[in-house]
């Protein structure tokens, strides 16, 4: 039998045990619950990131939907995005949600080690002449990756998320959005043709399409006309305005209505010029024209 | 404390804190494992296998995340039209894309081949 002939080591051995036993829970605590620590970019174990921290090219004056890509190690779930963009700039989410955020395009779940997109639109007034940065925040429920943890995540059984540690995460990311001077048309006229009745009084329409930016207040109306010919306007006012609305949306297609009374005028063909005025930048104003075939 | 009171505590400590980690998840794991089991059938045994349509769909769907980053859209629903242009080019339906979709996040043998075919990166 080994008698232990000093006490020092005992005591020493004694002092050490109970300081050990003092601190072990707390440190085991933050191993079996992982993400219980302060650090934020910890809490993402899922391996979140986003692929993609520039978007498509904008112009002054542009509305267009854009997107953000992301990738993960981990399958994570329910994910939400929101946008936040500098003052004047508009942020619009997908009516499929309801308007309030977007998601991945494909679903909610982002599967690990592959990668998938959220769509936002911004709409950028024409004093944005710079580019400019907007902050892209995600939410989502991470996993581990292991194969109990991943099966959990997507029974859908959330009374056992906590256990397997499938908690809510947070991601905030900067992507830059380039503003880059519109190219093109400020827009087209698609109709340059109308046929109308001898002797008719009716409605015709006439087509545009936007450019690259939205054309606020796009009115039409006629020039000095040939003689004999008549043009009356919706609501008997002074001009025609868009169908779908005061705004010649970029790259959307509307038309105007202008009545074109012909009793006065034999069957031939008329060039009926057109005074078409919008703002932009600056309020605009340029002509067109429309050829008239009465018969 | 002294040097060897410190190197007694820190083996002490690291002995409790491996016990009661091991212990705790051992723990959690059984319980949730159990009643993982009890609640569903897991992902993997009903993983959707790749093959060459799956390799198909995975084709153009890295082609389209290579391009929709890169591509301002007038309309939001421009962004659904893209993708069934390119299915369609290829003979694929949304459909058969949407399915192929909701199997990756369960299917190792997808999430392979589409990293397979993702490879060479985005031009």
């Amino acid at each position: 039998m080994t008698h232990l002939s000093d006490t020092r080591p005992r005591s020493r051995w004694r002092r050490g045990a109970v300081a050990a036993l003092l601190l072990s829970p707390l440190l085991a605590w933050s191993l079996v619950i992982p993400g219980s620590t302060a650090q934020a970019d910890l809490l993402n174990w899922s391996g979140v990131q986003a692929v993609t921290t520039s978007t498509a090219a904008l112009a002054p004056g542009e509305s267009s939907w854009l997107s953000v890509a992301w990738t993960t190690r981990a399958t994570v779930t329910d994910w939400s995005t929101t946008v936040t963009a500098p003052a004047g700039v508009t942020v619009t989410y997908p009516t499929t949600r309801g308007g309030a955020d977007t998601s991945l395009y494909g679903s909610a779940t982002l599967a690990g080690g592959t990668r998938d997109f959220t769509a936002f639109k911004l709409s950028v007034p024409y004093t944005q002449r710079t580019s400019f940065t907007v902050t892209v925040t995600s939410t989502y429920m991470g996993c581990t990756g292991l194969l109990t943890c991943v099966d959990t995540l997507l029974t859908g059984d959330r009374s056992l998320w906590a256990a397997f540690g499938i908690k809510a995460n947070t991601l905030s990311t900067t992507v830059t959005v380039p503003v880059l001077p519109a190219v093109g048309a400020p827009f087209t006229q698609n109709t340059t043709q109308v046929a109308v009745a001898a002797g008719s009084d009716a409605f015709s329409t006439i087509s545009y399409t936007g450019g690259q930016t939205d054309l606020a207040g796009f009115t039409v109306k006629a020039g000095v006309l040939p003689a004999g010919l008549r043009v009356g306007y919706p609501a008997d006012g002074s001009a025609s305005t868009l169908n779908g609305g005061s705004t010649l949306r970029g790259r959307a297609t509307d038309y105007v209505a202008l009545r074109f009374g012909t009793t006065g005028v034999a069957p031939g063909t008329y060039v009926v010029p057109l005074t078409i005025s919008y703002t932009a930048a600056a309020p605009v104003t340029t002509v067109g024209a429309v050829t008239l075939v009465v018969s | 404390m002294s040097s060897p009171d410190v190197r007694r505590t820190a083996l002490g400590l690291a002995a409790a804190v491996l016990l009661l980690a091991v212990g705790g998840c051992t723990s959690a794991a059984a319980d949730a494992s159990a009643e993982a089991t009890s609640a569903a059938p897991s992902a993997a045994a009903t993983a959707v296998p790749a093959d060459e349509l799956t390799a198909r769909i995975a084709a153009v769907e890295f082609a389209r995340q290579c391009a929709v980053t890169e591509t301002a859209f007038a309309e939001e629903s421009a962004i659904t039209t893209d993708l069934d242009t390119r299915l369609a080019a290829t003979g694929l339906t949304h459909a058969q894309w949407k399915d192929w979709h909701d199997a990756l996040a369960g299917s190792p043998e997808l999430v392979a081949q589409l990293a397979e075919v993702s490879a060479p990166g985005c031009a």
